[in-house]
């Protein structure tokens, strides 16, 4: 019984002894603290507004239905009964609504239908702006008042009569800038009879390219 | 022999007070009152401090601030150092130049520093100066183990840890937030450096 108590006695001091050393240790170490956030911005060049352009002549016998998706990065051209010498221009309004400047350039282009599909078509793009935020685009020469066809501003050989020239590579837009993409999209004559009338889907994809 | 009796008496009185007269003169209470005083360990930061960015002569597209807060209202300086960076982007580096100083009695010896990661982060790789000492810490994705931030904090090029910081004295910290190939975007990411001292 005594040497139980005496055990206990002993283990209790160390206890003490234990506890008072930690508390004497915690009084002489201190912090101090750096606390640090770094939030990311965003780089998002949407199409805000689109033509999808063909002449009568085509109209007579192909159809084209354009839709845009819900982010503005794509644009889906439905094309029926294609024939040689098809052509379409694709006119694309820009607009940098990332938080970083971004680069302007052509799109991405890609064709669904029967094999062979995208051989059929060449393409050459024209890239203009940049443009202020503000910018309207209604009395803009190579927007407001384009038409398509000979004689019209969108020659069906793949060149335009705008007096205002097109960047010649990617310029960088800031954020609230705007720029516009004419496309040609033209259906080869070297198509083979079987492949005439086809019917197939052509997509335009914006590019992210962030210019720092 | 009773007027013998009586002068003695009288005799070992008389000597009995002049002995009480003596001791009450001799006796006294000296108080002697003592503080012991310990010193303080306390680092604390102080100006100046001052933050930059990668991007501060070409497009200043990212944002970089920093201030010092929690102050210590009793030793002076403050407790905590916060950075906030925004609009950053792959590859934009974020600097904070920092002082900290002894503001106590006592040498203060930097033992460690601590890198705890945000929500979403772990701690990948820790880089080391020459002499052994952590100088930085890679944060990654909890998730796909990609690199997305590395933070150094740094003085004079090398490690703060192990040095000693005399009373009065200051120590110009550098602390450095690189944004790696694989930051997401709208992202947000937290880390805390915890800077130990005894």
């Amino acid at each position: 019984m005594v040497r139980m108590n005496r055990v206990s006695g002993l283990l209790l001091v160390l206890l003490v002894a234990v506890s008072l050393s930690g508390l004497t240790y915690a009084h002489w170490y201190d912090t101090v603290r750096i606390e640090g956030t770094a939030k990311m911005a965003h780089i998002r060049m949407s199409i805000i507004s689109y033509k999808a352009l063909t002449p009568k002549k085509v109209q007579e016998y192909a159809t084209v239905n354009a839709s845009l998706s819900e982010d503005g990065h794509l644009l889906t051209l439905s094309c029926s009964n294609l024939k040689p010498c098809w052509y379409i221009w694709v006119g694309l309004v820009l607009q940098n609504q990332g938080t970083l400047p971004a680069n302007v350039k052509p799109p991405a282009y890609e064709f669904e239908g029967p094999d062979g599909f995208h051989d059929y078509f060449e393409v050459a793009d024209y890239c203009y702006g940049p443009y202020p935020e503000s910018q309207g685009f209604g009395n803009l020469e190579l927007w407001g008042k384009v038409t398509v066809g000979e004689g019209g501003s969108l020659l069906p050989d793949g060149t335009n009569t705008f007096t205002t020239l097109p960047q010649p590579g990617p310029f960088p837009t800031d954020p609230g800038e705007k720029a516009v993409i004419w496309i040609w999209i033209h259906c080869k004559a070297t198509v083979p009879p079987d492949a005439q009338g086809l019917s197939g889907l052509l997509y335009i994809q914006i590019v992210d390219d962030m210019a720092i | 022999m009773k007027q013998r009796s009586l002068a003695l008496f009288l005799c070992a009185l008389v000597a009995l007070s002049a002995c009480g007269i003596t001791y009450a003169q001799w006796n006294d209470v000296v108080e002697i009152h003592g503080e012991l005083e310990f010193g303080t360990l306390t680092l604390r930061y102080v100006p100046p401090l001052d933050c930059w960015d990668s991007d501060d002569a070409t497009k200043n597209t990212g944002v970089c601030l920093c201030e010092y807060t929690d102050p210590d209202l009793a030793a002076g300086g403050f407790r905590n150092l916060t950075m906030s960076v925004s609009n950053a982007y792959p590859g934009y580096e974020a600097y904070c130049e920092f002082t900290i100083e002894n503001v106590g009695s006592l040498p203060d010896h930097i033992r460690g520093i601590e890198v705890t990661p945000g929500a979403g982060l772990v701690l990948g790789e820790t880089y080391v100066d020459v002499g052994g000492n952590p100088i930085g810490w890679r944060l990654d994705d909890s998730g796909t183990g990609e690199p997305r931030l590395t933070i150094h904090v740094t003085a004079d090029a090398g490690s703060l840890v192990c040095r000693t910081v005399d009373p009065g004295a200051q120590v110009s910290g550098l602390l450095t937030v690189l944004m790696e190939d694989g930051v997401e975007m709208c992202h947000t990411y937290g880390f805390e450096v915890v800077i130990v001292y005894d």
